[in-house]
């Protein structure tokens, strides 16, 4: 490779003077090296940014998965029976004090099924 | 051509220019290699403190879940994970720590001697100071706005239903400074519920973040598996609340509850009294409260264990329901003699009377048609003198070493519960072999295990054996009917239904030796109803009530109370017409 580039520099050396020709390459290199520079500068930012805004969204879920936790616990009291038969009274439910079976010929009880 | 003198001059300048930038050249290599070579692992380890974090990752703990047969497929938590908030502290970083901990001191209710002498530690970097605050004493302490001071999320465990599940699921406390379950359902499924930590490190940015998108090795946290159980919650309650009340009534000692499935060995409710708070479980004085009485603790169970000896004579066909013999009122053996508990001679009894009068003179004459070797091991193919397998901690297998012993008086005893010890746990399992025409279920209490990942893994009954055939388990059936129907267990029987069940009073042995206590006993009942398609198998026990004596009066009203609810509970019609 780096036989070709020198039989590459020979050439243009013949055709232009050789000052010239390594002004023309220094400069080159230099705008690569400047391009190369500030894409990968773009690159990291663009991808840093990217962190930030993934960390923010990460605090966001851990936020709403704390809130739906408290929901959790918060539903699971009022489900309780403890606190179901502390509302009792309040809520005016009475004790059943007695049950009824009613004996029906099944050929008479019709069931709704919609 | 010779040089001239300034030009060779220039010429040594510029050879001593170039020697000192490769001398310095050589030096910036040398350095560049000894710290990136020769010293590499020195400095990775310092950069790898400054910009990488390793972090454990706390897996979640599973759920206990309950169920309620009114609502198919619908499952309840009693055990639940609530975030709340742990306060630490950076001695270091406060400035002031009596003032600090004088403003802390109403809202944490600890002495600000104490917080301040925590809080003045000058060269401790952390100090926690309480766990599990909740949010509104949280933001008071924000509201104070100390440096020093701060507040972390931490999750901690929460039973909504309080007392009334206590025996079963135990508490979530601390073994050695790390979470563990403690007794019940917690400690017995530690591993299920507590999942496994995971590990991550990544690198740190410079305010200590996480660099979301920089390299990361990260081993994930496996979440807890969630548990349901068979209990029924709203048996749960109304068995735990009566058993409850009627301890209290006869100012006993305590009392256990057992309720299950005989056609699956399915624990439907299980109470022990007295119980604790597992929300405040160290406010608790009384450590005994803790043990789960109906599984850990042994008694002699007394007549409650005739049915047992029965079940061997009926199933070796030495007996039926009208074999006769005569009853003295008492029986000699040795220098021992045994007498009834109320001391008279019935005359002519069959076995039917015997069960309905509870006649120890009748169990021995049970046992003796039986043999002692079939008894012993009919008693051992009821499940007794082995642990059940249920899954919770500490289980005790009574002692039946007595019926191993070639000793007359030890069968004699054994044939009416006394001189061996069965746990209130064995009693349900083999009384539900007696009701599920003579199969024995192995108890159980955990029905589905449901992992992180949606699997769900479901537990069925088990059976153990076929203990005695279907029909000598109808025949003992009904003639345990007669026992609450005409004998003693009257106040256990339900209106409308045929229950089955036996009274036991049974004598407690004084500590260390040397006969029986005559001012305590135990009243159990047993039973299961209705005798035709049992619903459930119930086993209670009060011990050391105060103002009764006997089961019939302790045991067997409050076993009526509950098998009442369970009946309407279950919409089981009735079986004959109410009187």
């Amino acid at each position: 490779m780096f036989a070709g580039l020198f039989k590459r520099h020979h050439k243009m050396c013949k055709a232009l003077p050789c000052s010239r020709v390594h002004r023309w390459l220094g400069l080159t290199v230099l705008i690569m090296i400047l391009i190369t520079g500030l894409s990968y500068v773009v690159t990291v930012n663009a991808v840093a940014t990217q962190g930030y805004q993934i960390k923010t969204l990460q605090g966001q879920l851990a936020d709403l998965k704390e809130v739906n936790k408290k929901m959790e616990v918060a539903s699971a009291n009022l489900q309780s029976l403890k606190t179901i038969a502390e509302s009792l009274p309040k809520d005016g439910f009475i004790t059943v004090e007695r049950l009824e079976y009613l004996a029906a010929n099944p050929a008479e009880v019709g069931v709704a099924v919609k | 051509m010779s040089l001239s003198q300034p030009t060779l001059q220039l010429t040594n300048r510029l050879y001593l220019v170039r020697l000192v930038f490769f001398i310095f050249l050589l030096v910036v290599v040398y350095k560049l290699g000894s710290l990136q070579i020769l010293h590499y692992d020195f400095y990775s380890a310092l950069a790898s403190r400054q910009h990488d974090i390793l972090s454990k990752l706390i897996p979640e703990r599973g759920q206990i879940f309950v169920q309620d047969s009114t609502t198919s497929g619908k499952i309840y938590p009693v055990a639940v994970n609530r975030p709340l908030k742990l306060l630490f502290a950076v001695p270091r970083e406060i400035q002031d720590a009596g003032a600090a901990a004088r403003l802390l001191e109403p809202i944490l209710k600890i002495p600000a001697a104490d917080l301040e002498s925590v809080l003045s530690k000058k060269n401790d970097p952390y100090e926690p100071l309480q766990h599990a605050l909740p949010d509104e004493v949280a933001e008071q302490i924000q509201a104070l706005n100390l440096s020093g001071l701060y507040l972390t999320p931490e999750i901690t465990r929460y039973y909504p239903e309080g007392q009334t599940f206590a025996q079963i699921l135990g508490f979530l406390g601390y073994v050695k400074d790390r979470q563990a379950g403690q007794y019940g359902v917690e400690q017995q499924w530690e591993k299920v519920l507590a999942g496994q930590p995971g590990k991550l490190k990544s690198e740190k940015d410079a305010s200590g973040n996480l660099i979301g998108v920089g390299e990361m090795d990260m081993e994930p946290s496996v979440n807890g598996s969630d548990l349901v159980l068979t209990i029924d919650k709203n048996v749960q309650f109304k068995a735990c609340a009566v058993l409850d009340q009627a301890v209290l009534k006869h100012g006993a000692a305590a009392g256990s509850l057992i309720i299950l499935d005989p056609s699956s060995g399915a624990i439907r409710a299980l109470c022990n009294t007295p119980s604790f708070d597992p929300n405040d479980y160290k406010a608790t004085t009384d450590l005994s409260s803790f043990a789960n009485a109906a599984v850990e603790e042994a008694y002699e169970p007394g007549s409650v264990f005739k049915p047992i000896t029965m079940a061997a004579a009926l199933d070796k066909g030495k007996v039926t329901p009208e074999t006769t013999y005569t009853d003295t009122g008492q029986v000699v053996v040795g220098s021992h003699i045994i007498k009834n508990s109320d001391n008279k001679a019935h005359g002519l009894q069959t076995m039917t009377n015997v069960l309905e009068n509870s006649l120890n003179t009748g169990a021995v004459f049970a046992m003796r048609q039986a043999g002692s070797k079939d008894f012993t091991n009919y008693v051992q193919r009821f499940g007794f003198g082995q642990a059940t397998g249920l899954e919770l901690p500490h289980e005790h297998a009574g002692n039946i070493k007595a019926l191993r012993q070639p000793s007359e008086i030890n069968f004699v005893t054994a044939s009416f519960g006394q001189g061996i010890t069965v746990t209130p746990l064995q009693l349900a399992a083999a009384y539900g072999a007696i009701a599920n025409q003579g199969r024995l279920f192995k108890p159980y209490l955990v029905e589905e295990i449901r992992y992180p990942g949606g699997k769900v893994e479901k537990f069925n009954g088990e059976t153990v054996r076929q203990v005695i055939k279907p029909a000598v388990a109808a025949t003992l059936s009904a003639m345990m009917v007669n026992v609450v129907e005409k004998g003693h267990g009257k106040r256990a029987g339900v209106p409308g239904y045929y229950v089955a069940g036996k009274t036991g009073t049974a004598q407690v042995a004084i500590p260390g030796g040397g006969g029986y206590d005559p001012n305590k006993t135990i009243g159990s009942f047993a039973g299961f109803a209705p005798v035709d398609k049992p619903k459930f198998v119930m086993v209670v026990k009060i011990k050391e009530p105060k103002d009764v004596v006997f089961a019939e009066s302790s045991a067997a009203p409050l076993f009526g109370e509950v098998a009442k609810y369970l009946l309407e509970y279950y919409q089981v019609p009735p079986e004959r017409e109410v009187k």
